[in-house]
Parts: structure tokens; sequence; C-alpha cells
């Protein structure tokens, strides 16, 4: 909604200046987004007199006009060619400012100097044709007279930006007048609103109403008016349309859109002679029925659809635009004018549906003003009356049960209490009559509260609870601290999960990313996943705005995949990044779906760059495999406990010889690897990309455990290393297993220390080198290091797939 | 030879003197002290003629030979230790590193500009007594809209342009269409359903919500953080009071808040809540568009409805409900100026924070 001051400046007084009362009506709730200024800075622009056009001596299409300003006169080229002796003109003379801040001076054409300017309606931001001056009208206005002022050229429009319940009363100026009212303690004032009537001929007499559906259509009010001349609408009325946004387009439907803008009730005029048998009747469309809107578009509606009709069909769809069969035109001398009220959310579901945000459904949608139907039919004669010469037949036809007038009652108590202020009752009442609720006392603490007709809005206590506590100001309501026991929340078991995996994550050289829940069906092309594959198992956006936005992801890694190809684009050398989010996975009936948190990391090239004394730290499978190991360990799931096996046929984006599952007791944890060729190929990366998935449910699901403390060793280790000799595909951690088995308590820990294969050792056969340590709480001898080292030689020795490397 | 008249002692003295003198690695000492004061040493071969004197010669020469000994070990212990100093110093001198070098940064990554707000965030309320609560991402008609007084063709609903997904809901839920959340909202439903009815409600619930917008302050996906506090005489002045200690801990302490009338169906009264500008310090610029206030949330006393599709007695209990964006205060915090830098992933931006 625009609302030009000058225009509301008739409707309510106040003395601050645009700012003040813009941040006024902020503070009332009724957002002002901006003030424009369009014509900020034009002065000096007087009406004036053309007394004489010569042709200009050397440029044939120039003209000199001799122009009166009062006592002032002056000489000015001009190029225009409506320019006539004898017509009042706007004339910016030398010393004057046009709107936007140019200022005029005197300026040679082809040697003929010329005094300012004769200005077009466009030069003062009027709204009219270009090429032409602006003809000012005879009455009203004289040479010598001060633009500016008159035609509010600097006029500042607030631009409001309207929340649904006050859009319901602040798309008017009225309604804007009413808010600035309230602020000042004064009163709005609507314009006089009486038209000269016909005294012979009533409208009742001319055309007939009758409604079908009043719950749709409580009150219909028509006035018939006649002998209308087509014409452009008076300056003000035109200045004021375009003002708010509106293109003026003459006649009557400038008028209609006038008095809407007014006083927020829309009006519709029909062309009464077009309509069939003189007669509008207020109906359900019938279920296909179609209506040519006066856009010339075809729409079809449907039984929930009110549409207004003459004998023939429908003529208009009620509250939302009128039919193209009996729209008023040039040339149109009769109309009905219709000024009613429709059922809110059928308008708003009409509109919607039929997507026609007009302004009129706007209006209709939040709720109009029933008190309002018959003022703004006659605000619209008595205009129509001064503009285009209508007869106005007498009175008019009211049709409709009408609308009652809504209680509500309000408890003083329940108001304090939610305010959290010291206000009695009797205030409370006084703050809301100043809101235009009428207020009646109904026992010690209660108040019976009439809700206006402009207030459709206001439903029930707390509405009325609210619009007390805008009266008073939020900023002048107090301000407290809320007491009480804050209460007991035990600590979510997969939050420290998260916790953990998070810091362990970001210490390790991993970069936090957030990308989007959703991706394109393609991604899954490129992962190489069957069709059948369970990560293909999505849930669908019905109404993607893009292909991207068309599945929820089963896996954080697409996105980060995604996120590692948009770093290499761009010339990325290493990217090792993660995520904790969701996923969602499909419930198997189609039922509420799953969503399991899980932290992603994934990188390519090295976690730490080598430096200048210190080699890469390449991000491969072991880099991720121990970043689990370490998140784990540190939620209390030791090495030791997890089961990695490899897994290439579960996850094909994954190299099939390096990537695996963890489990722990047949729980599924994560799974992680190197990315297969082709998908390292698919996603443009410099080379192939680390990348796992930790299930942060199932990793919560087993107990975490706070560390125990353990007694520190007092006595010296004894350390021994052993060779092992195995098959490339024989898994060290059996090798470990066995160790573990057969060395009995004194082994304290074994882990491995080395790898080799080489010419040396058979083919297909490596060397896995252990570092075990014996430790007691005693000084161990060697004769009883050397027994327990024995027995884990032998054991190696009588594996059939194992054998001692010497 | 002339043990008795002390010129071979002097002589022998002064030559191993200035052998030592001469020496400048431990090996020349040593050298040194095998010549003269080792088992063939021309030192010991002389003592060793001591005893082939008179005895009356003997005490004196042998003194005499014994001072010198003395004397060249003292010498070659001195020197010794003037050739460790020196080594020393060589050895640091070649170990000197140039300090204008890089150092060896360690790899920590870097935590997302949203997670950092959202914990800041997260951390505040937590200060304050509030638990931090989660919902799903996929929501059901009944928790987004209806239960938050949003019924079907509710005009509120159409600041709620919703991505719809093909899933139904679960089978204690009621019947309705399945969408990505609008907002954080519906968990005040969830929690205060999981309350059943105990008091105080006292969260707030951080999480990714999706609304169909898309350009340069709009993101499909975003971010939310929802506050509840439901208990007995909760008042509107109680919201004023959190919120204004959460603009001054989030945003400095001279941060000034200010309320605007404001609409929401799921609260009433509403509000929406403006921080002063944290760049001008209220005097305007661009970023509060010359306001002097930055919007920071929308809030309001719960609607009685709304308690109620909680299974709260609103007559019994009262409350507050907001809703901060949380990558809006990323966005103010970090200024970043579009908002899709967040999503998109490019370490170069990731890296700043």
């Amino acid at each position: 909604m625009r609302v030009p001051l000058s225009w509301l400046r008739e409707f309510v007084a106040w003395d601050e200046g645009a700012e003040e009362l813009a941040s006024a009506l902020t503070a009332r709730g009724v957002a002002v987004e901006s003030i424009d200024r369009p014509g900020v800075g034009a002065a000096g622009i007087v009406a004036a007199r053309i007394e004489s056009v010569e042709t200009h001596p050397v440029a044939g299409r120039l003209r000199i006009c001799r122009v009166r300003a009062g006592t002032r006169t002056g000489r000015v080229v001009c190029g225009a060619p409506n320019a006539a002796p004898g017509m009042l003109a706007a004339w910016a003379p030398p010393g004057a400012v046009l709107p936007g801040g140019k200022t005029l001076g005197i300026r040679e054409f082809s040697e003929i100097p010329s005094e300012g300017m004769l200005c077009s309606p466009e030069e003062l931001g009027l709204p009219g044709g270009r090429g032409g001056l602006l003809e000012l009208p005879g009455e009203g206005a004289s040479d010598g007279d001060d633009l500016v002022g008159a035609l509010c050229l600097d006029d500042p429009v607030l631009v409001l930006e309207l929340t649904p319940n006050y859009a319901a009363h602040c798309q008017s100026i009225l309604g804007v007048a009413r808010e600035v009212a309230a602020w000042t303690r004064g009163t709005a004032h609507r314009p006089g609103a009486e038209p000269a009537e016909d005294g012979q001929r009533t409208s009742a007499a001319a055309a007939a109403v009758h409604i079908e559906v009043p719950g749709l259509c409580p009150l219909y009010v028509a006035r018939i008016m006649e002998g209308l001349r087509h014409g452009p609408a008076p300056l003000r009325i035109a200045h004021r349309l375009a003002q708010c946004g509106m293109r003026p387009i003459g006649g009557v439907v400038d008028v209609t859109n006038y008095v809407m803008l007014e006083l927020g009730h829309p009006l519709h005029a029909f062309d009464l002679h077009r309509l069939v048998d003189g007669l509008v009747m207020a109906r359900r469309a019938g279920a296909g029925e179609k209506i040519v809107t006066f856009d010339g578009h075809d729409r079809t509606l449907q039984a929930s659809d009110l549409v207004i009709a003459d004998g023939r069909g429908p003529v208009a769809i009620a509250g939302v635009m009128g039919g193209e069969r009996a729209r008023v035109t040039p040339e149109t001398t009769a109309i009905l004018l219709e000024s009613a009220i429709f059922d809110a959310p059928s308008v708003a579901q009409t509109a919607r549906r039929l997507n026609l945000p007009s302004e009129a459904a706007a209006r209709f949608a939040r709720g109009v003003d029933p008190g309002m139907a018959r003022p703004a039919a006659d605000r619209a004669a008595q205009l129509l009356q001064e503009t285009c010469g209508a007869t106005v037949l007498a009175g008019a036809i009211h049709v409709g049960p009408g609308v009652a007038s809504r209680f509500i009652t309000l408890r003083g108590r329940r108001a304090r209490g939610l305010l959290g202020i010291r206000l009695s009752t009797a205030d409370c009442g006084r703050h809301l009559a100043r809101l235009g609720f009428r207020i009646q006392a109904d026992g010690a603490d209660r108040l019976r509260v009439t809700v206006p007709g402009w207030r459709p809005d206001v439903a029930e206590e707390v509405d009325l609870i609210e619009e007390i506590g805008r009266s008073v100001g939020y900023d002048n309501l107090p301000l407290d601290l809320p007491s009480g026991d804050p209460g007991v929340e035990l600590p979510d078991p997969v939050k420290t999960a998260q916790d953990t995996a998070r810091s362990v994550t970001l210490g390790a050289g991993y970069t936090e990313v957030q990308p989007y829940s959703y991706h394109g069906v393609e991604v899954w092309d490129r992962l190489r996943l069957s069709p059948a594959h369970p990560w293909r198992q999505a849930v669908a956006v019905t109404n993607p705005m893009s292909r991207d936005q068309a599945l929820l992801r089963t896996s954080l890694l697409p996105g980060l995949l995604q996120t590692l190809a948009l770093n290499a684009r761009r010339s990325r050398v290493d990217a090792a990044v993660f995520e904790i989010g969701r996923v969602f996975l499909r419930s198997p009936d189609g039922g509420r779906p799953q969503e399991p948190r899980r932290l992603g990391v994934a990188g390519y090239g090295a976690l730490q760059p080598g430096t200048w004394n210190q080699p890469a730290d390449p991000c491969d499978f072991f880099a991720i495999k121990g970043l689990f190991e370490e998140i784990l360990a540190r939620l209390g799931i030791g090495p030791d406990t997890i089961r990695w096996e490899r897994a290439a046929d579960r996850w094909p984006l994954l190299h099939p010889g390096r990537c695996a599952a963890a489990t722990v007791g047949g729980t599924l944890l994560g799974w992680l690897g190197e990315t297969h060729p082709e998908v390292t190929a698919a996603f443009d990366l410099p080379g192939p990309a680390a990348l796992g998935e930790l299930e942060l449910g199932a990793v919560a699901g087993l107990r975490i455990r706070t560390p125990k403390r353990r007694t520190l060793p007092r006595f010296p280790a004894a350390r021994r290393d052993l060779a092992v000799l195995m098959a490339r595909d024989f898994p060290a951690a059996d090798v470990l297993a066995l160790i573990r088995e057969t060395a009995g308590e004194l082994l304290a820990e074994a882990r491995p220390f080395d790898v080799y294969t080489g010419p040396e050792l058979p083919e297909g056969w490596r060397s896995v080198a252990f570092a075990l340590t014996y430790q007691a709480d005693r000084t161990l001898t060697d004769a009883e290091v050397e027994s327990a080292h024995t027995r884990i030689r032998t054991a190696i020795s009588r594996h059939p797939g194992l054998a001692l490397r010497s | 030879m002339d043990l008795g008249t002390g010129a071979l002692w002097e002589r022998i003295r002064d030559a191993a003197l200035e052998a030592c003198r001469r020496s400048t690695t431990a090996a020349e000492i040593e050298q040194v002290r095998v010549a003269y004061l080792g088992r063939r040493g021309e030192l010991t071969a002389a003592l060793r003629e001591v005893g082939r004197l008179t005895p009356a010669e003997r005490p004196a020469a042998g003194e005499a030979g014994n001072r010198v000994r003395e004397a060249i070990e003292t010498a070659l212990a001195g020197r010794l230790m003037e050739i460790a100093d020196r080594e020393l110093v060589r050895r640091l001198q070649n170990e000197t590193v140039d300090v204008t070098l890089p150092g060896r940064r360690p790899a920590v990554g870097h935590s997302h500009p949203l997670s950092t707000a959202r914990r800041d965030i997260e951390r505040i309320f937590t200060s304050m007594g509030f638990a931090v609560a989660d919902g799903p991402e996929v929501e059901s008609d009944w928790y987004n809209f209806e239960a938050l007084n949003m019924p079907v063709g509710h005009p509120a609903r159409d600041m709620h342009d919703s991505f719809y997904v093909d899933a139904r809901p679960g089978p204690d839920e009621p019947a309705g269409r399945m969408l990505l959340r609008t907002h954080t909202s519906p968990v005040q439903i969830r929690y205060m359903r999981a309350r059943a009815g105990a008091l105080p409600v006292r969260i707030v619930a951080p999480g990714r919500i999706y609304r169909r917008d898309d350009d340069a302050t709009h993101s499909p996906m975003f971010h939310q953080i929802e506050g509840l506090l439901v208990d007995r005489d909760v008042t509107f002045a109680h919201l004023k009071g959190v919120l204004a200690e959460v603009a001054r801990r989030l945003f400095g302490p001279e941060t000034g808040l200010r309320l605007r009338p404001s609409y929401f169906p799921f609260t009433e009264p509403s509000a929406e809540a403006d921080a002063s500008c944290v760049f001008c310090r209220g005097t305007g610029c661009a970023t509060c568009k010359g306001s002097g206030w930055i919007e920071i949330l929308g809030c309001g006393m719960v609607h009685p409805r709304v308690l109620e599709f909680g299974g709260y007695d609103p007559e019994e209990v009262s409350g507050f409900a907001f809703g901060m964006g949380i990558d809006r205060v990323a966005m103010l915090r970090y200024r970043i100026h579009d908002i899709r830098l967040l999503f998109e992933g490019d370490l170069r931006f990731c890296e700043q924070f």
C-alpha cells in the first residue's frame, strides 16, 4: 500500500514530519518500508497562460511561446505540438527546480534564448503522455499559481509493508488515517459524499439485484447512474492513482479505483445497457461455467466460486475481476455501480486458484467494512457526477441480510497478566476506544467490546490485548526476566556423539560445510548406483523449483563430493570437508521418513600439505579410518571392539579394494573408502577422494562410556618386534587377534608398525612387522618375556597362512 | 739430565704448554696429553728419572716435576674447555634457522559460520536455563500449520510457500500432506506434547527450514532457532527481558532492542524485534537501510489455541515464543551479502571463519 501524505492530510491532521510519522506508524505495527519522494526538490513551477505562439525563425519544428504568470512574463522556446494560445500550462522559469533536482536557466535554441521551459506531465513526475505539454484545466487554476503545492509535486509517499492482520484496515487512506488519529489522539474525517440525486427516478426502478447465497454475499448495494461522458480523470485524481501505483485510464474506472484507495472498499461498475434483463444476481458458479474476464482471458469456474450474473450468465467473478461482456467502455453512458460485501475466504480461494491477485481481491480477501458499502457508493457517485457529468438516480438498492456486529469480552486481569503491566480495566477500554472499538462495562473487571466493521482481524480476547499493547506502545511495556526452576534436561547421547565427532574432525583438519539437503537425480548416476541401490529410495519433493531440489538426500556423501568438485573446478589442490547433518530415509510403507544424523567427511590431496621441511599428509583411506577410530575411541568404543570389513558391493561409488564398513556387534556404524576411478572422473576431481560416513545415532546407541582411570604402570616395559609373512589379502587384524589370544596377560600392547612388499618375498606375499609391549605390575624377567614371545612365534609358525620372517 | 736445576722441567713445561696452546681440537689435546703425561710421555719419563737421584736431591726434583705436571694438566683442561665452548658456539651457529620462513601450522579445520552462530546463540540460551530440543525436518501439515493456528486457507500460509514431499504422516499423527517444515515452530507443539503438561517448558530448537524462495537474500534452505517458554504467569515483559539480554550478549553490551507489533498466527500479541544496528550504532548505514535498526526475530505470546494444541490450558499457563534466523545473524556478524555463499562450500570462503 502506498500512501501519499497530501491525500492522508485530507483525512487527518498531524504536526510531525514524514519520518516521525513513518516511525510512529511502524511502532504501531503498520510497517513503513520506505518513504518515496519522486518529486523531491521541485520548486518554483507555476501555472502560466500561453499568450501567443510563433514558429521559430530558424528551427521550424520549434515554437516560441510568450507566457504570463500573474505579473511575470517570459519567452519560452518549446517543441510540443499542443502548445496553443490561451492554454494554461506549467512553466518552469529560470531558477525553478524540476522533480529530480534539475535547476533551469536561460538557454539558447538556435539563437533564440528560452526562459526556462514549459513542462510535459512526465517532466513533472505526473502520469500522462510524452511529447505534449501538461494542459491545466481552466477551472480552479489561474496563471501565477504555484503548481508544486497545487499538484503536490513534492508529496512524500509512505510505502507500507502490511502484515495480513493490518492489511484488513490499512489498505486505504482512511484506514491509515485512523491509525494516525489514534496516535495523535485526534480524529479521522472522511470527505463528505452526498451526490445531488435526480429526484424523479430511483435506482430501484432502473435495475434489480438478487442474492442467491447470502452466506457468500451478505450485502449488495447498487447505485445507478446515467448520462456519463468518458474523459480523462482530473489531474488530482490521476496524479494520486499514479502515486499509489495504479495507471489512470480515464472515466469510471479511475473513480472506482480512487474510492477503493481512499475508503478501502472495492467497487465495480457494470455497463447498465449491457446487463441482460437489467439484473444482477450473486450466485455460485456452475461447475465448469466459463467467463471471459476483462483482461481477455477465458476462465473456468467451480461451484465454490461466487459470480455476479445477469439474465444470460456471469458478468464478474465476485470480488476478483469483472467480465468482458458488461464492462464499462469509453462508450458507456449508464452504469450499475456495485458496492458489496463478499465472503473473505471464498474470494481469497478463488483469486488464488485463478492466480488473479487483483487490488479488489487483496481487500476482499482480508475482509472489508460492511459499514462502508453505502458511503463508498455515494462517494463514487459524487465523484462521477463531478468528473463524468453523471446523473445519479435517487437512492440505492440494498439487498442482503447484512453483517452483524461482533462483541468480545475482555477481562482486565487477563490483559494485565499477558502484557505484564499495571493498567486498570477502564484504561484498557480507553486504549481500545482510541482505536475505534466501542466499550461497555460488563461487571467489575470485564468489558464488552464491539469490534468496528473495519477490524475483521480482531476475533478474540488476545487480539484485543494486542491492540491494547500496541496502543500503549511496545516500547512502553515493562521488562522483566522469568524466574522459576528451569527444569532438568538429560544430555542427548546423539548430541554428545555429534559434539565429539565435530571437535575431533575439526582438529584433524577438515573444514565444515553446509551443503543443501536435496539434490537432483543425476547425481546418483555419477555415483555408479544401480537402479535398485538403497540410496535411490529417496523421499521426493513433489514441487521443486529446480531439478536439483527433486530429492531429499539419503547420504551426506553426494553433497560432499559436489563440494569437492566445486573446489576442484576452482583449482583447489587440497580439500578436506565435513558435514554433520541429517539424511532422509524413506519408510518402506511411505510413512514418515527417518532422519538419522550423520557425520560425513571427504577430501582429496593432502590434509596437511607438504612444506619445505615436512612431507605431505595425504587424505586417503587410512586418514578417514584413523579419524573414525579416534572419534569412536573418544566415545568409549575402542579399536579392538570395531570390526572392519571390505564391502565393495554396498557402495559402488567406492574403490572395490579400498572401502570398508565398520561394525560393532553386528551394528553398522559407518563406511568409508576412496572413490572409484569412474567416480573420480565423473566429478572431475584431480585424484581419488577419500570419504566416509558415520551413523551418529548408531554410535550413540552403543553405550557411550565415561573413560575410567587406569593405574599408571610403575615398572618398565619390555618391547619385542615380530615380522610376519602373510598373503596380501590376509587381514592384519586376524594376526593381531592371534597374537593377543596366545600372548597371555603380560602383553600390554601390539600394533603393526611396518608393512613391506618386495622382490625377495614370494609373489603375492607381504611382511607386516608388529611391535609388542610386555608389561606387568612388577619388573619382568627376560625369561618371562621370552616365554610369552616364544608362544606367539610358535602359534604364528603353526598357522597355515602365516610364517615368521627372520 | 739436569733434574736438580729445574731447567729440564721448565723446558718440558714450556714445550707442553706451547703444544697445548696450538691444539684446536679435543683430539689434539689428547695427543699432547699422551706426549707429555702418557705412559711414555716426556714428563712421565723425566719423573721416572727422579727415582735415580740421591735421596737428598729427590724431594726438590720430585716437587718441581709434579708442579710441571699440574701446570700441564690445568692447561690441558682449560684448553679443552675453551675448545668445547668454541665447538658449542659453532654448532649453535650451524643449527641456526631462518626465522622468517613460514611456521608449520597445524591443519585444523574451520567451523562453518552458521554452526558458530548457532552454538553462540544456543550457549546464550542454555546459560539462561533453556534446554536444546529438536524435531524432524519432514513435517506434517498438522504440526507445521494446523496446530500453529494456521488452518487450511489461512492467509499467513501464503507467506510459507512450501516444498511438499511424497510421504505420509506417521500412524499416530493426524492425516494430511507432508512437507519440508517452513519454520522451526512445529517443535513447539512436539515438545509441549512430549512434556505432557509438565512445567516449565523452556527450550530453544535450532534447525534447517525450507521455503520456495531463491535470491541473494533468500535461500530455499535456511536455518532458524525457535524459542519457547511456557509457565505460570509468563508475561510480555519476560519476553522483552529475555530478548533484550540475548541481543546484548549476541551483538554487544550497548545493543538496544525495539519491539514492533507484527503478525504471526501462533502468537498474540505478536512482535518483530529489532536490534540497534551493530555497524553504525544506530546512526544509520547501508546495512540497516538508514533506520539504525536491524530486524532480528519474530516473537510474541503463545496463542491460546497453540497452547491447547500442545496440551496446556491457556487459562492456567501462558508463554512466549520466538524464531530467529541463524543465517541472518551469521550474515550480519560476518557481513556476508549473498546467502548462497553459506551453502556453496567454496573453501576459500569457509576458511575465513
